[in-house]
């Protein structure tokens, strides 16, 4: 075993020595995987292999060791620690979670991954709360837009990207802007799966040539990233339109819009609420007379 | 050998904080005017790295200077005469050991033998690299290249020269040697002391040694070093974006980690209870380093740098003094794992000029807390308590009830769902002796209507409902406390509840222990008033805290590191103390301890362990959403109090305060005993 490594932290973020954390659990057992099923005495190996594919940074080869030792003792409370650590660092947070949940579940006193949890649970907190406090200084580099009908007059052609799967929040943000466009000429498009939702929405597809080129485009909602497709849609102006996000989604359109478009892009929050909750200007993407749509005096 | 965190005091004067850029030297000589294998070979793979998903921003182009050689003189000029235009006050130069340690790093030498550039520098040996898989060392790590005690000396002699370079950054008197890890080295602290004793033999005066990168277990102390310099990316575990990631090919083969959460997890980490330089960093991309594992940080932008710098400036002004005021950045020229402030084409100078709007902004301070005479003056004012809504109740005559006046306060927002119960909840006291206010401080929904209501129907007790604008709930809080007229006054949240017995036991136990200020324990409720589980973590700390500060002798042990009182909502204590106290300050998160620290001078406080007081943990609590804020106010109202603790009660009985000194520094908080504050001196 090496003996640098021994000495680092280790993987399940006790902040002790690996030797003196799970580096100590049982190492002189067998490694015959072949015994019969009830013998689990080839555990300890397994699960130190795995620990240390973990902390050479291959969690996908660890949480196979894992799940290796839950298919034969489901209740390891360890492994079920540990493979939620590694499904997290994997992006499945929602696993991750439930696996943290179960091995508390069999032990409730299992401090350090109530700790974990309770860690893992805070974390999109704090990004949140960055968020929150970076995105009003985004602003110097956006241009908020106020009127979004007369924002939308310059434009030759107005391209509506649809990129929120939460229908109830999509439709009426479509009404408000088919209605502010008036007569003005316009696409509405979505990709392959959120077309199916909204009817009469071109399907994008870039590699097929279906993208939309110049004009103003305006992306509805910042759920859904635009980076498959906006670099290759080479817009004159882009406009961001939210009503229900949070701050770091809202954050990575701009970015994303304004490294692959290279514009300044545009803001527009229609939601008296957001507005307040993220500290953004007000926007009426509706004609002043309409009442959906609070507008900023 | 000087004691551990001797540098980190606070003093006022004046403010010299310093940004200092990790700057790495590739080693191996130039005299051939071309550039040798390794060097081309790192710019190699920076040029050849491939973006693994939409949106990647790889490969990463150099700007201004190109694909530079910084072992050029020319190029280091240029380096630094940017540096300097953008607030840079040093480099801390990064090398490896030649072959031989008994050589200096050619580029070194040529920067001591030139005296060019003119700019301060330190140095840092990299005995290791240190890339954010280095926290867990891969099987390889037996390949690494260990040291020898020889080695080491010979290497630090060859340093001798570079130390009494007049340039050379010294904290407070000493120059500042930075070792990138001290674990390929033999015995650290036999190697430490060996150091110190050449260094005082050349004349040059005790090194102050820093560690560049992660410890575990114990600080610098442990290895004989005095000072840790902060390794980001290492110790953190930011929150997974891999699967959020579109990829290019068939999977992104990078760790993809939120800069953000990162950020986060950084500034919201306690301050260390040994002296730690923080250090921040634009960006972090190791892709030039695939197929070797490599993280990838997505979410970095300058507008997060500049929080994160804003922050961390203000954090090194409460943690160092003087010349220790050194924020340190990594880094000017780490391109290979996609960390520079030297531009490039896709940013330029942006992260540079985000740098030097923060380092140059005057220093903000913590809130003040505000004289009692500056809060009553909102009661006279003609905006202030003239311009709100008063609704009052009208109470049916009654016999006078026994014991003290009190006065609840009651701040209230947005709590449609549970102001009703926590204003019954204070009805229901059993000390029948009260009146009630209640500051609506703009509540959006229902809140403002069901008081009224209530104060309509209320014929029991004097009850004042006072609608005023938004303006936070320490400002809500104070003005409740203006206007109450009671012998002592207490507090409410109103999603609280109050124990039926709270009012009239904390009362007794104030009279029985001579005490003006007093708050109980706590049982903590979810949204439909059940008990939460005891296990859960932030209550099962909490629990252990309280039980501690019973057993302590003063619960001010406990409250120094943690706020066992939990919320103002807890706190009752006589009136008078407003005067000599002060209000409550503009914290947004923790006002509230503040508060209680800063009554603490004036009397001794009761805790009394019965679960008088319930707290109601729902999504919406504010410290939920602001830890990071959270751990700032934190450390400057801690700062504060220690700052004052010369003064405080406790300093009187020179046994009593040694006893609590060394509380504070079992418990971790030995960083804010600075090492010429009076208290550490006795």
């Amino acid at each position: 075993m090496d003996s640098v490594g021994r000495n680092q932290p280790c993987p399940c973020g006790s902040g002790r020595r690996f030797k003196d954390c799970h580096g100590a659990l049982g190492t002189s057992a067998s490694t015959d995987a072949t015994a019969s099923p009830r013998d689990l005495s080839w555990v300890p190996e397994v699960m130190q292999v795995a620990l240390r594919a973990q902390r050479a940074g291959r969690p996908r080869e660890a949480a196979e060791g894992y799940r290796r030792v839950l298919a034969a003792d489901p209740q390891n409370i360890d492994a079920l620690h540990m493979l939620g650590l590694t499904e997290y660092e994997d992006g499945r947070e929602e696993n991750a979670l439930a696996l943290l949940r179960r091995a508390i579940e069999l032990k409730p006193d299992f401090n350090r991954a109530r700790k974990n949890l309770h860690l893992l649970e805070s974390l999109p907190q704090i990004e949140e709360e960055i968020g929150r406090d970076v995105l009003p200084r985004l602003l110097a580099r956006v241009e908020p837009v106020e009127d979004f009908s007369l924002f939308a007059a310059t434009a030759a052609h107005v391209h509506i990207v649809v990129a929120d799967d939460r229908k109830e929040v999509v439709r009426p943000m479509l009404d408000r802007l088919t209605r502010a466009l008036g007569a003005a000429p316009r696409t509405l498009w979505a990709d392959s799966v959120l077309s199916l939702a909204i009817p009469g929405a071109r399907v994008l597809d870039p590699e097929a040539g279906a993208r939309p080129e110049g004009g103003l485009l305006v992306l509805c909602g910042a759920a859904r990233s635009p980076a498959a497709w906006l670099g290759v849609a080479r817009p004159e102006r882009v406009l961001l339109v939210v009503l229900e996000e949070t701050p770091g989604a809202v954050i990575d359109r701009l970015d994303e819009i304004a490294a692959l478009s290279g514009t300044r892009p545009g803001l527009a929050c229609a939601s008296r609420a957001l507005a307040e909750r993220l500290r953004l200007p007000l926007s009426a993407v509706v004609p002043k007379s309409a009442p959906i749509a609070a507008v900023r005096t | 050998m000087s004691s551990p965190g001797s540098f980190s005091s606070r003093d006022a004067a004046g403010d010299r904080l310093r940004a200092i850029a990790f700057y790495r030297l590739p080693g191996g000589a130039n005299e051939s005017g071309r550039a040798p294998d390794h060097v081309t070979s790192e710019w190699d793979a920076v040029r050849a790295a491939q973006p693994e998903f939409f949106g990647h921003a790889q490969p990463q182009i150099p700007g201004e200077f190109g694909y530079c050689d910084v072992r050029n003189a020319d190029v280091r000029e240029a380096h630094a005469a940017l540096a300097r235009e953008y607030a840079i006050a040093g480099f801390c130069y990064v090398f490896r050991a030649p072959a031989s340690t008994s050589e200096l790093d050619p580029t070194l030498a040529a920067i001591v033998a030139s005296r060019r550039p003119d700019i301060p520098f330190c140095v840092c040996w990299e005995t290791t690299e240190l890339h954010a898989g280095a926290g867990f060392q891969p099987d390889e790590a037996a390949g690494q290249r260990l040291f020898s005690r020889e080695e080491c000396i010979a290497m630090l002699r060859t340093l001798l020269p570079v130390f009494a370079d007049p340039r050379y950054i010294r904290v407070a008197g000493r120059p500042l040697f930075v070792v990138s890890s001290p674990d390929p080295l033999p015995e650290p602290n036999a190697l430490a002391a060996l150091w110190r004793s050449e260094c005082m033999r050349a004349g040059i005066g005790d090194p102050c040694l820093a560690v560049y990168g992660w410890i575990s277990g114990g600080g610098p102390d442990a290895l004989g070093f005095d000072a840790i310099v902060e390794c980001p990316p290492i110790g953190c575990y930011p929150r997974s974006k891999r699967n959020e990631m579109i990829p290019l090919g068939n999977e992104v083969a990078g760790d993809v980690r939120s800069y953000r959460s990162w950020v986060g997890q950084l500034l919201s980490s306690p301050r260390p209870p040994h002296t730690m330089f923080r250090t921040v960093m634009p960006g972090w991309d190791e892709t030039p380093r695939a197929p070797a594992p490599h993280w990838i940080f997505v979410g970095a932008n300058p507008e997060s740098f500049a929080l994160w710098v804003e922050r961390a400036c203000e954090q090194t002004r409460l943690r160092h003094a003087g010349d220790a005021q050194i924020l340190f950045v990594r880094a000017w020229n780490e391109w290979n794992a996609g960390c520079h402030l030297e531009p490039d084409a896709r940013n330029g100078r942006r992260y540079l000029e985000v740098l030097r709007t923060v380092m140059q902004r005057p220093p903000s301070s913590a809130p003040p807390r505000p004289a009692w005479s500056t809060v009553t003056t909102w009661l006279s004012d003609r905006a202030g308590f003239a311009a709100t809504r008063v609704v009052r109740s009208r109470p049916d005559e009654a016999v006078a009830a026994p014991g003290p006046r009190v006065s609840v306060v009651m701040p209230a927002y947005n709590h449609e769902r549970y102001v009703i119960a926590a204003l019954d909840s204070v009805l229901a006291q059993t000390h029948r002796n009260l009146e009630l206010i209640v500051i609506d401080d703009g509540s959006k929904d229902a809140t403002g209507k069901l008081l009224d209501e209530y104060a309509a129907r209320c014929r029991s007790h004097a009850l004042t409902v006072v609608h005023q604008p938004n303006s936070g709930a320490h400002a809500a809080i104070n003005h409740g406390l203006a206007l109450a007229r009671g012998e002592v006054v207490a507090i409410i949240n109103s999603d609280d509840l109050y124990a039926p017995t709270r009012i009239a036991r904390l009362l007794q136990e104030m009279e029985h222990r001579a005490c003006g200020f007093a708050f109980s324990n706590t049982r903590f409720i979810d949204d439909d008033g059940r008990e939460v589980e005891a296990l859960q973590p932030y209550t099962k700390l909490l629990r252990g805290a309280i039980a501690e500060a019973v057993r302590a002798p003063d619960p001010l042990y406990v409250l120094i590191y943690n706020n066992i009182a939990i919320s103002t909502g807890n706190f009752i204590f006589r009136r008078e103390l407003l005067e000599r106290v002060g209000g409550f300050c503009a914290m947004r998160v923790c006002h509230d301890w503040d508060f209680l620290l800063a009554v603490s001078h004036e009397t001794s406080l009761a805790l009394v362990d019965e679960p008088l007081y319930e707290y109601r943990l729902h999504g919406t609590n504010t410290f939920s959403g602001s830890r990071v804020l959270g751990a700032l106010e934190t450390e400057q109202l801690l700062s504060r109090f220690f700052e004052t603790l010369a003064t405080h009660r406790l300093a009187a009985d020179p046994a009593q305060l040694e006893r609590f000194l060394a509380q504070v520094r079992r418990a971790g908080f030995g960083g804010y005993l600075c090492g010429e504050s009076p208290p550490t001196l006795r």
